[in-house]
């Protein structure tokens, strides 16, 4: 069967036309200007090496235990979070309503929200209407491991 | 029990019950083993849609469901066309994993990182505490900060660890989303050794170890510490290039299938690409239209979880504050918003677009009859699903009500990794085309496959695959 371009009608040889895929090269001589294939080459190295960047960051990154300026203070946030839930499923009862004042932050407010679900333990933006507040106090960490400590303050 | 154990058995908990179906679909247990997470995931989210619907506790959902499907693997194994996938051996399975273990060590840091706690974690713990602790806190206005209306894979997958291996370990949670992660991305090589077959073996390995390494993008942090960017990403990306570069893409569409299902119930804006791809998938497909109603199942998969968060109240942060009457009528407000976007985008993926863009059209231009030898679908297919990627992420920015620099701060360089995935897939599989020069691996695969002139009426899977690849030259 003779080469044609893709989509190119063909004789099936029954009399009736069909199309067909382009015949492959197989082994024999490669289709393409040598030119036009070594840019492509070259320009679709400088995407893998463009999008490799990150991969290799996170190696390093896995091998070194962590970025170098977060290894410390990630440490010992994962401590205090350790810290601050088992203080609040202990000093919270299953169930109760608690308030958490806005000075703990963005960052406290939702990682009790979080450790809040985990013992069934609802947050209200009202402190009036929550059975506890809870306040975020620093401490010696010899205290209370990462130097932070719960305190809930039963209101009712 | 200790953190090390809990954390061991939580990941192969999650690889093991999801091996039968994996090796039902792709009928090899190597192969079935890289599946076997996303299988999981996909039935802790069902999981957890039944027990929202329907009530009781997840551990007794989804060990139900799991049993079921170990129950019947045996009649399926019987009843499904024994097809064993393409690129099952060792050596595959090691080129698509042993290349993914170094940026992975990531897992072992501190579980500290943000959204993974705020929203995956978080669903976590309320989907562990059954139906109605769930539904009390899908609705509840102090969880709308965590978008309880984000589909629940990943977070479903993490309670169900939890329900057995009891405690809400950290790490637990840390090690079983990267779990996920890794197979998504593992998947993902596999697309691209399957679609580039037909090369020579090193350079289709090589190909995928590229693309698979593209995941970490300009968020290394995100694969192994708890986000879902990574997951639906690389299962999108997958999905699309076995239903828009393989010449036969309804032919075993059941990968394609179940990756773009993970995607459509992992994130929202997966959910809304998921039905991007059905529908460019579905004109790729036009001419075989009676059978392309598969490749819409997994959007309707979204759509009942979308359903039911809805009606549990679930507030979603887009829909809830934006007002797109303000978009539509040009709102000054909303269209000054629009510069930080694209400027924000292109300084995280824009070289690497550009440059692949580059080798798209110099390859349209000059390898185009190398590439259709290697069986490899237009490349066109692919941009417009990264251009309706491009509409709909900007949009995304342009009507939320968060202060844009701040929104864009703290995720475009997780939401633009499609892009860089997109981008890395099509200059791949252009170099592929340039290294090979349209010679491929052995002259009996290739007569057999590419060589499609069936006069007379054939079979629809021949006929339609034949029409494809004709009708996109």
């Amino acid at each position: 069967m003779e080469r044609g371009r893709m989509g190119d009608p063909v004789s099936a040889g029954s009399g009736e036309t069909v199309r067909r895929w382009p015949r492959p090269s197989g082994r024999g001589r490669a289709a393409g200007h040598p030119i036009a294939r070594i840019v492509l080459l070259l320009l679709a190295l400088a995407v893998v090496s463009l999008t490799g960047a990150g991969a290799v960051n996170a190696s390093m990154q896995g091998v070194r235990g962590g970025d170098p300026s977060r290894i410390g203070s990630d440490r010992l946030f994962k401590t205090q979070m350790e810290t601050v839930r088992r203080q609040l499923s202990v000093q919270v009862p299953p169930r109760s309503t608690v308030f958490l004042g806005g000075s703990a932050g963005d960052l406290w407010y939702q990682r009790i929200l979080e450790f809040a679900v985990m013992y069934d333990i609802i947050v209200v933006s009202d402190e009036s209407s929550a059975d506890f507040s809870l306040s975020l106090v620093r401490e010696a960490a010899a205290a209370s491991p990462g130097g932070l400590r719960l305190v809930a303050t039963r209101n009712r | 029990m200790t953190a090390v154990v809990a954390t061991l058995g939580a990941v192969l908990l999650v690889v093991v019950a999801g091996l039968p179906i994996g090796y039902v679909l792709l009928r090899d247990v190597r192969l079935g083993l890289l599946v076997a997470p996303i299988v999981t995931g996909l039935t802790a989210a069902v999981a957890v849609i039944l027990m929202l619907v329907a009530g009781g506790s997840l551990r007794w959902w989804l060990g139900g469901l799991l049993i079921a499907q170990w129950a019947a693997t045996p009649v399926l194994l019987r009843t499904v066309a024994p097809v064993r996938a393409p690129h099952a051996s060792w050596a595959d399975l090691l080129w698509l994993t042993v290349p993914l273990i170094p940026p992975f060590l990531t897992a072992f840091l501190p579980p500290t990182e943000w959204d993974a706690h705020s929203i995956w974690w978080l669903h976590a713990a309320y989907f562990t505490r059954g139906a109605t602790m769930a539904r009390q806190y899908i609705g509840h206005p102090s969880i709308n900060i965590s978008h309880p209306d984000y589909p629940p894979l990943l977070s479903a997958t993490v309670a169900g660890a939890w329900s057995v291996f009891r405690g809400y370990g950290l790490y637990v949670a840390q090690f079983v989303s990267a779990t996920l992660s890794f197979s998504a991305i593992a998947m993902l090589g596999y697309a691209v050794r399957v679609v580039t077959g037909r090369a020579p073996v090193i350079v289709s390995r090589l190909a995928a170890v590229c693309v698979a390494l593209a995941a970490w993008g300009a968020a290394p942090f995100a694969a192994a510490k708890g986000y879902a960017d990574p997951l639906w990403s690389a299962a999108f990306v997958a999905a699309a290039l076995l239903l828009l570069f393989r010449p036969d893409p309804l032919r075993r569409p059941g990968l394609a299938v179940l990756l773009l299902t993970a995607v459509a119930l992992t994130k929202n804006e997966g959910f809304v690409m998921a039905a991007v791809l059905a529908a460019i998938a579905t004109v790729r497909m036009r001419h075989v239209l009676g059978r392309a109603w598969v490749v819409w199942l997994p959007v309707g998969g979204g759509l009942v979880w979308s359903a039911v968060a809805r009606h549990l109240g679930a507030k979603s942060d887009i829909a809830a504050e934006v007002d797109f009457g303000s978009l539509l009528r040009g709102s000054s407000q909303i269209y000054d918003r629009l510069s930080p976007t694209l400027s924000a985008i292109w300084a995280t993926v824009g070289a690497i677009v550009a440059v692949s863009m580059a080798t798209a059209v110099i390859g349209g231009i000059t390898l185009r009859r190398p590439r259709r030898a290697l069986g490899l679908g237009g490349d066109l297919w692919l941009w417009s699903v990264a251009l309706a990627y491009l509409a709909i992420l900007s949009a995304t920015y342009l009507v939320s009500t968060n202060e844009i620099h701040w929104y864009l701060n703290t995720s475009v360089a997780r939401v633009t990794l499609p892009f860089a995935l997109m981008a890395a897939a099509s200059a791949v599989c252009w170099g592929v085309a340039a290294v090979t020069g349209g010679r491929i691996r052995g002259r009996a695969t290739s007569a057999a496959a590419i060589e499609t002139t069936s006069a007379t009426p054939s079979p629809a899977p021949t006929s339609g695959t034949a029409e494809i690849g004709a009708r996109e030259g």
